[in-house]
Formats: C-alpha cells, structure tokens, sequence
C-alpha cells in the first residue's frame, strides 16, 4: 500500500504549480527520491561504479615533457584523462580513460547556469623505489561523495574511483617527476550535464579527472606570507555550504583576494560573525600555535568542523599527528574557535608562537604577518625565519609519509 | 569591490559575424515534450568570447550548437559562471518586445564582475538578444501567435586551458533563447487551478545567503546549493522554498524570485505592499520587482483602481512572526511572488515549522492586486500599452 507521504509527493511531482516540475520524467521523479531521501530502493537498482570496465584509448600523439623545472600549477597537463559518465536511468556507466581532450556541453547544460559541480586535489608521489603512491585517497573519496550528494550530483563507491585513479595514473606514470617535492596533482571533478534551464537534480552528471604534475609550492624555500583579516566578505555561513568542495565556494572568494592583492596581501584571513572567529585562510585550512595565557601549555589551535569550515585532509593530517607526536611533548591541540582579537593579544604578548595554513597545494604555508584593524598582528616569525618549527615539522613528517619514506596507513601504493 | 576590465576591447554589439543555421529545427507546439524539456533552443546563439589580452571579441551568431570546454575550463571547477532571465514577446501588434533589458544588463554586467569575470558595457547586451531575435523571431514566435513569449538566457562562464583559483584568462558570454511552457495556458480538463502557491519557510540549518555573500547577484553558486532544501520542501507538496534569514527570521525571498505581502499595517491600520529591502544584499534585485514597485508607487498609491484600495510602498525588514500575527488578526489581503519565469504568482499560504498560515485575504480570494499588476505588465509586454520600459526588437522581413 502506498503511504500517503508518497502519494503526496507523487502530487507534487505531477502537479503544473512550478514550471520544472511539470517537466519532470519518471527517472527525475526518482532523483528527488535518490536527493531527498523518502525511499531509497530506486537509486540501489542502478549500476554501481565498476572499476573492472574500465576501458583505454590511448593517445596517437604523446605530449613531449616538460622539463620539472618549469612546471606550473595547472598549466601543463598529462596525455590522458579519466572520464565516467552517470545517468538517472542507468547508473554509472563504464569508466574510460581517453586522450586529454575538450568536453563537448549543449549551451542549457546545468553546470553553466546552476554550478552543479565539486571536485577534488590530491597528489600521486613517487617513492626512492620507483613506486608511485597516493596520500589518504578514502579521504578525498569520502568527500567527494559528500559534496556531490550535497549539491545533487550522484555518489559512487570510492574504492572503485581510487582504483580507476591508480589505473589512470599509472597510464600517465611517465609525468610524474621523480624528485622531492614534485608529484601529480590530480583533480577529480563532478559535474551535472543535464540540458536543462529549469533547476533540478541533475539527471546526468559526468565524473572526470585530469592530472597535471607539479614541482614544490615554494622552490626555493619556505616563503612566508602575510594575511589580510577580511571582515567585509564572506567565504561561508552556518546552513550554508562552506564546508564542501563545491565550486560555488570558490568564484566569489577571487575578488576579495584580488582586493587583499591590491593591498599587497597575498591571502584573506577569513574572519566571521561579531566574533570576528578566525575560519579559513584562503583556500587553506589554519592552524595558530600560542602559548596558553590560562593553562600556561602550548597549544596547536584550528577553528572546529561547525559546517562552515572545509574538512581538508592535510586539516585532519596536521591534527593527527600533532596528537600522536606533539601531544606527548606537552602540547595541547584545540579544534576550538579562536577570535582574532585574541590571536592579536596573544602577539601583543608575545604568546603568539606561529601561524600556517594547511592545504594539498602546499602542505603548510607559514605566516609572517595578519594585518587586522589597521595594524599588522606579528605572527612570530624571526626577520631572517621563514617558517616556524611546527610548520617545519609537520611538513617533514607528511612528506615522509607521502613519498613512502616512512611506512604508514596513509601512504596508498598504486 | 571595483572592476576588473582591463584597458583591452570593449563589448561591442555594433558589429556581428554571422552564421546562418542551414538545418533549421522544428518549432514545438506548445505544451509539447520538447518545450517542457527546457532546453530545445531556437536556430541560433550569440557568443562573444573575452581574452585577458584582447578583451571582448566580435560578437558572433551562429547555429545553435554544442560549446567545446576545456576540462580545465574554471567555470566547471570554481563555479565562475552568472547569467540573466528574460523574456521576448510577441505583442498582440504583431511587434516583438524585451522588457527593461538594460536592467538585465546592468546586473548581468555586476554579477560578472562579482564572480570575477569581465564587466561590459551594460546596454550593449540588449543588442546581442535583439539580434537574436531579430534573426530567430519569426520563426519561433509567429505572428499568429500573439501574446506568447520565448525564455532568454544571457551567460557569462569563466573559460580557460589552465586550472587555478584565479582570474579567468577567458571568458565566454553566450545568450540562447529557448521556448517555455506557459502554465498559465496549460489548464487541464476538469482540474482545479489552485488560488496561489505554497511556500515552505526554511529551516534555520539551511540558509540561502548572508550579509557580505553573494545572494544580490545572479552567480550560479546561489542556485545549485539552493536545490536541496527546495527538493525536500517540493517532495512535501510545496511549491517553493521561503528562505528567511537570521534570529528574528526575516522573510528573504521564495525561490527564485521575490516575495511580496499586501496587508493593515499593524499600528496604522493603513494598507501597505511590503517586501525585503535591497540594502541588507541578502536577495536579488529582480526587475518584476522594481517594476512591481514602481507600478504601485506610479498608479495605485494616491487613487482607486476599480475596486482596489490605495497602497502605500514598504521596503522594509519583515520576518515571519509579523506575517503570522498579521494572519491570525485577519489583517492580511494578499500576498504574491515577482520573477521572470514565474511572472507575477498568488501565494496561497505558507508553512512555518508546523503552523500553516494563509496569506490569503479573509474570504479566501486573492483581493486582485497582483492580478491588476500583471494586467498592467502584460500591456507593456505585448504592446496594448506604449511604454518606455518596453523595447522594440526589428525584425528581418
């Protein structure tokens, strides 16, 4: 017997009150139901990610290297990528790996209009002994599915897609530059492909990923930066979706940080609320060592996951091994919020210790300065230091862990 | 936050290369599957490609055809992408019309630059759609078929062969024109129109925008983030969500569009058309609702019109606890949405947590303003009434 909940939402569904719903077909009339959770069984019917169809075309015209030293970030790419279409009616469909080529959208694509889309940045390393590894891919999977299901785009078995990402990379093996501090930044994306102006759940999404290798973040050294305390944009909100990977994240951040540019900072200091709470810097997790006024430890501090801040890997990495192996040196670590008057008074006092950001592009990223209510907040550095010990040290220890000098969990051989 | 244009070319509708479609499509019935698909668009596009060194390119027409994106492109990645609604009518003169373009425009030009894409010219974008249209009219909105209208979607999306949070080095404008069902004309046999819309206020886990956000402009990162809670609120039987925003639950706007309340001003007695302010940034500037305002300003705030009351105008804060009281003590006369793709639509009631409030007058009937504003638009529109907010597109004979 049907239930009346399901009888009224199938009234809803038919019913001619708003434009996208009177278009709606029997498959998108169960993506409401996949999205919004009143029955679940359609959804199971579909076909799974299967890494076993996996099929591969390769190239007929291989790229020539480019030499490591003149790699940038997101310039040159590999010769292939991944690409695996899903549809309402089908599921996944079998995942391909294709020479790296342009995408072929109808101008009503809902990715153009409505930013149905999230991603992913992971790395893939080589270790001393030719191997290639990844760093905590669950993680990433584990995210994805989370921000795709977030912005009704469909989830998939992350252990398939980090088969179909080792089967990738090791087509594409020959670009990754075999020397510390180099690796393959790798970047899953989901995108909705329906052609449609009227908003709803996707009833197509293609899931695709593309790498491009990359040297160290900083080449010649740490370089510390300075942060602007932006007070009068938003990154994110309480009930909004600040701590997913979703692309609507990004686009509005660029003019803030092309202001803080003008300023001659290179990041926002993502401040929120009366509060002034210390979130994000920009597209980066933070993490502030002070000295404890209260308790008189010191104590690695970074804002807690309230919804507003992104679960980054190198976040939960950095706080990991903090506990295991800072924690018994005497050190305190806090997932609490911190306002930025009272990182300003800490420096006042000369309790600031040091300040980083987190992120995959960089690891760390060490913060010389915060310039917070027309003054410049001393973030501990000495003149001549570019990195504070904790910076330092967390660095070492996940470079180890990635290139495979030490063994570890996180480490995934391909 | 100021503009990003370089010193490079202007957009510049002056000019066009153009491409004749030699495949042109059939035009859908209305009603017709492919006109409810939302997406079976006209003969041609316009595109107008944006370079950081060469600034806006000679705005092209061609056949309507797939784009060739780059994976990379930061419009797939970093949601740098922003668009306009509206809409071309063919007036009951056999003419074809654009409402007020320039004030789709005018936005379209400042959310681009919020979403860190070029800024333009604001009235040269009314040209691109004229051309259009000028080309596409005929055919896909007949002069037999006076009083129908086709959707148009101006875009901006950030383009590129390199990956970055940044810039886009690349830009594409594209503007498409698409049929759209018209609900209004679709009544079935034997059903029974509803008197207005429902609208599920929102739950304070699930907020739309915030101050020092984004939620003024029409980027795409305010619609898909949107759908979740709008899908949970349809699969319950309503039709939009009523976003409120902050501790004393501010009424926003519904969905995609704004929301307007007519009711006795609790401490005047006096009968006003209350809607959100613009100042807060919190919601969009919708031009059906700047041109709802001025319409009542300009007509209906000094003298009767027919049977209906003079109203007096309030852009002001109002939350959901004042519509509420206003409904218990019967001092609500009508309540309706503006937006370009729902025109102007009653609301029939709203729920609140678990508290259903009608926001219709207290026989139950819409008191007939929004029906006499839309009369008033559709005149513009359609060309019964001359007007300066309507423009006239020339057709190709």
């Amino acid at each position: 017997m049907k239930s009346l909940q399901q009888l009224t939402r199938r009234k809803a569904l038919t019913g001619l009150a708003t434009p996208r719903l009177a278009s709606q077909t029997f498959a998108s009339q169960r993506l409401w139901q996949r999205n919004f959770g009143v029955t679940a069984s359609a959804a199971s019917q579909l076909a799974a990610l299967d890494a076993s169809k996996l099929s591969i075309t390769k190239t007929t015209t291989p790229k020539e290297l480019t030499p490591p030293k003149d790699l940038v970030f997101g310039k040159t790419f590999t010769d292939h990528m991944l690409t695996v279409e899903w549809t309402a009616t089908d599921g996944w469909h079998s995942p391909q790996i294709v020479p790296y080529q342009n995408l072929s959208l109808d101008p009503s694509t809902c990715v153009f209009h409505y930013a149905f889309e999230c991603f992913e940045g992971m790395k893939a390393y080589k270790d001393k002994n030719g191997g290639t590894r990844l760093f905590r891919p669950n993680k990433n999977m584990e995210r994805l599915n989370k921000s795709s299901a977030r912005i009704a785009l469909p989830t998939f078995d992350g252990e398939a897609l980090t088969k179909l990402i080792g089967e990738f990379v090791k087509v594409d093996d020959r670009f990754i530059p075999d020397a510390r501090g180099y690796s393959l930044y790798l970047r899953p994306t989901m995108i909705g492909t329906q052609k449609t102006l009227g908003v709803g759940p996707p009833g197509s999404a293609l899931l695709f990923v593309i790498a491009s290798p990359v040297g160290p973040y900083y080449p010649t050294g740490f370089k510390a930066i300075s942060l602007e305390a932006t007070d009068y944009a938003v990154r994110a909100w309480p009930g909004g979706v600040g701590d997913k990977k979703l692309g609507a994240n990004y686009a509005p951040c660029i003019l803030p940080q092309l202001e803080a540019a003008s300023r001659g900072f290179q990041q926002n200091l993502w401040l929120f609320g009366e509060e002034e709470y210390v979130t994000e810097v920009g597209t980066m997790n933070l993490f502030i060592a002070i000295k404890n006024k209260e308790t008189g430890k010191n104590e690695l501090i970074t804002a807690p996951l309230d919804g507003t801040i992104l679960e980054g890997v190198t976040r939960d990495s950095v706080l990991a091994l903090a506990r295991e192996r800072l924690a018994p040196k005497g050190w305190e670590i806090s997932e609490r919020k911190i306002r930025m008057s009272d990182v300003a008074q800490a420096a006042e006092e000369g309790r600031l210790i040091e300040v980083f950001g987190a992120g995959t592009a960089a690891i760390v990223s060490p913060v010389r300065s915060i310039s917070y209510r027309g003054k410049l907040v001393d973030c501990g550095l000495k003149k001549d230091e570019e990195a504070g010990e904790i910076a330092l040290q967390m660095k070492n220890w996940i470079e180890g862990i990635q290139y495979g000098d030490e063994a570890h969990e996180w480490s995934y051989e391909i | 936050m100021g503009s990003l244009a370089p010193n490079v070319a202007e957009l510049d509708a002056s000019s066009f290369k153009i491409t004749r479609s030699t495949n042109l499509r059939d035009v859908p019935l209305p009603g017709s599957p492919e006109e409810l698909s939302h997406s079976y668009c006209t003969d041609h596009m316009v595109t107008v490609r944006w370079t950081v060194n060469n600034g806006w390119e000679t705005p092209e027409i061609k056949p309507y055809q797939n784009l060739s994106i780059p994976p990379t492109a930061s419009c797939l990645h970093y949601a740098t992408e922003c668009f306009e609604g509206m809409k071309v009518y063919r007036g009951y003169d056999g003419k074809l019309r654009l409402f007020r373009p320039d004030l789709n425009g005018e936005r379209l030009n400042t959310s681009s630059q919020r979403s860190s894409l070029p800024g333009f010219k604001f009235d040269e974008m009314k040209k691109l759609v004229a051309k259009l249209m000028q080309i596409d009219g005929a055919r896909w909105l007949p002069k037999e078929r006076p009083g129908s209208f086709l959707y148009i979607r101006p875009t901006v999306i950030g383009n590129g062969p390199h990956l970055g949070v940044q810039v886009p080095k690349e830009a594409l404008l594209f503007i498409i024109a698409v049929p759209w069902p018209d609900f209004t004309k679709m009544k079935k046999e034997g059903e029974t129109i509803s008197k207005g819309l429902k609208l599920f206020a929102s739950n304070p886990d699930s907020i739309r925008a915030w101050p020092g956000g984004f939620g003024w402009a029409k980027l795409g990162a305010n619609y898909g983030p949107s759908l979740q809670s709008h899908g949970k609120a349809q699969a319950m039987g309503f039709d939009q969500i009523l976003w409120l925003f902050g501790e004393d639950r501010q009424v926003t706007e519904a969905g995609a569009s704004n929301f307007f309340i007519i009711w006795h001003n609790a401490d005047t007695g006096r009968l006003e058309l209350v809607t959100a302010p613009l100042d807060s940034q919190l919601i969009l500037p919708g031009v059906t609702r700047r041109s709802v305002l001025e319409l009542v300003r300009d007509r209906l705030s000094e003298q009767f019109v027919g049977k209906l009351t003079p109203l007096q105008v309030a852009e002001r804060t109002l939350t959901i606890s004042e519509i509420e009281k206003a409904a218990e003590e019967g001092r609500i006369v009508e309540s309706f949405v503006s937006g370009t793709a729902y025109f102007i639509t009653p609301v029939a009631m709203i729920r609140n947590n678990d508290k259903d409030i009608s926001t219709m007058g207290k026989d139950g009937e819409p008191a007939g303003y929004a029906a006499q504003i839309k009369s008033w638009l559709e005149a513009i529109m359609y060309g019964k009434e001359e007007h300066d907010w309507a423009y006239l597109v020339e057709e190709e004979q």
